[in-house]
């Protein structure tokens, strides 16, 4: 392509000079820069967007088709983990249970062995036999032995003469221990009394009374451990007795001011005898 | 019988050892037990 210039230089060169042609060279030269540079912006700007739009469709495209990827390995994933927790279950429950029976039985046998080698069958056997030897042994002896003794006369008579004397000592000891337990009772019954008589010497009549009152008939313990409650009833009682009559007393007198209808009451009017009545009774009271 | 295994396993497992050796004590008793009753059965079946 020829330059503008040497166009221009064809074709007028006899209008224009060499210099108007060097500055419409330029003119024109800026102009075509100009277009240039907004073309290729345009170009520009229409390929950037033409490229957004096709990342974008491109981006659509990928995030479906990863997310279908993804969904088939979450399901892929589900499954192989669905197959790995039943698996681990059964293994937890039957196997588990398998190992821990297959572990007891273990364990049984090897006591077993263990109880065998260090006590055998036989010692136990034959401890049993000598245990049950003695055992009979020992009865027999027994049986034998009493037999054997009675047997004899004078330890007969020895031993029946022993037993009366134990019945005799039994009998007597049962007396002595009744009597025993009487002297008991009545001493129990003595030192209370004597402790209760000690104790109110100093005390009122009333107070005296009812502490015997309550008192009498128990055991001296009993008597120890109540006596001062005893005492600290009556008084609070007496206290509440006193409180009692003053109230009485204080309601009486109010009473006795209260104005009062004094009813004046007749006296019944003399009987009228008539005189020789009176005379004949007289004279027949003589003759009684 | 077997819960006294069972205790006695989970005992060692917890490696509490006291109460592992109770229940071992157990399990020792009862074998000596049917031990002996096995003994004084053969005896009896011998006398007969």
């Amino acid at each position: 392509m020829s330059d503008i210039k040497d166009t221009l230089n064809d074709e007028a060169k006899e209008i224009l000079t060499n210099e108007s042609l060097t500055k419409l060279e330029q003119h024109f030269n800026e102009k075509v820069t100009l277009h240039v540079e907004k073309a290729l912006n345009e170009q520009d700007e229409e390929y950037s967007a033409a490229l957004e739009k096709f990342l974008e469709a491109l981006d659509t495209d990928h995030s479906a088709k990863l997310k279908k990827v993804v969904e088939a390995i979450e399901v892929n994933h589900t499954n192989k983990l669905k197959k790995v927790i039943s698996k681990y279950e059964g293994a937890l429950t039957t196997e588990a249970n398998d190992f821990r029976k297959d572990l007891v039985s273990k364990i049984s046998s090897y006591l077993d062995l263990y109880l065998e080698k260090h006590i055998p069958q036989d010692t136990l056997v034959e401890a049993v036999k000598n245990k049950q030897a003695a055992t009979m042994l020992g009865s027999i002896r027994a049986a034998l032995g009493v037999d054997m003794a009675l047997a004899k006369e004078s330890v007969r008579s020895a031993v029946i003469d022993g037993k009366n004397q134990i019945n005799e000592a039994r009998t007597e000891l049962e007396d002595l221990k009744a009597k025993f337990n009487a002297l008991d009772q009545d001493n129990s019954a003595l030192r209370a009394k004597l402790f209760i008589e000690q104790k109110t010497a100093d005390l009122s009549n009333n107070k005296k009374g009812y502490v015997k009152k309550i008192l009498t008939g128990k055991s001296l313990d009993f008597i120890k451990e109540n006596y001062d409650y005893t005492i600290s009833m009556f008084e609070k009682k007496e206290e509440e007795r006193l409180q009692d009559l003053t109230e009485q007393a204080k309601a009486t007198s109010a009473s006795s001011k209260v104005d009062r209808v004094v009813l004046q009451e007749s006296a019944p009017a003399p009987v009228q005898t008539h005189e020789p009545t009176n005379l004949y009774l007289s004279e027949l009271q003589k003759y009684k | 019988m077997t819960q006294t295994y069972h205790n006695f396993i989970s005992k060692v497992l917890e490696e509490n050892y006291a109460e592992a050796n109770k229940y071992l004590q157990q399990l020792v008793e009862a074998k000596l037990k049917g031990k002996i009753k096995k003994a004084v059965k053969s005896c009896k079946m011998k006398r007969k």
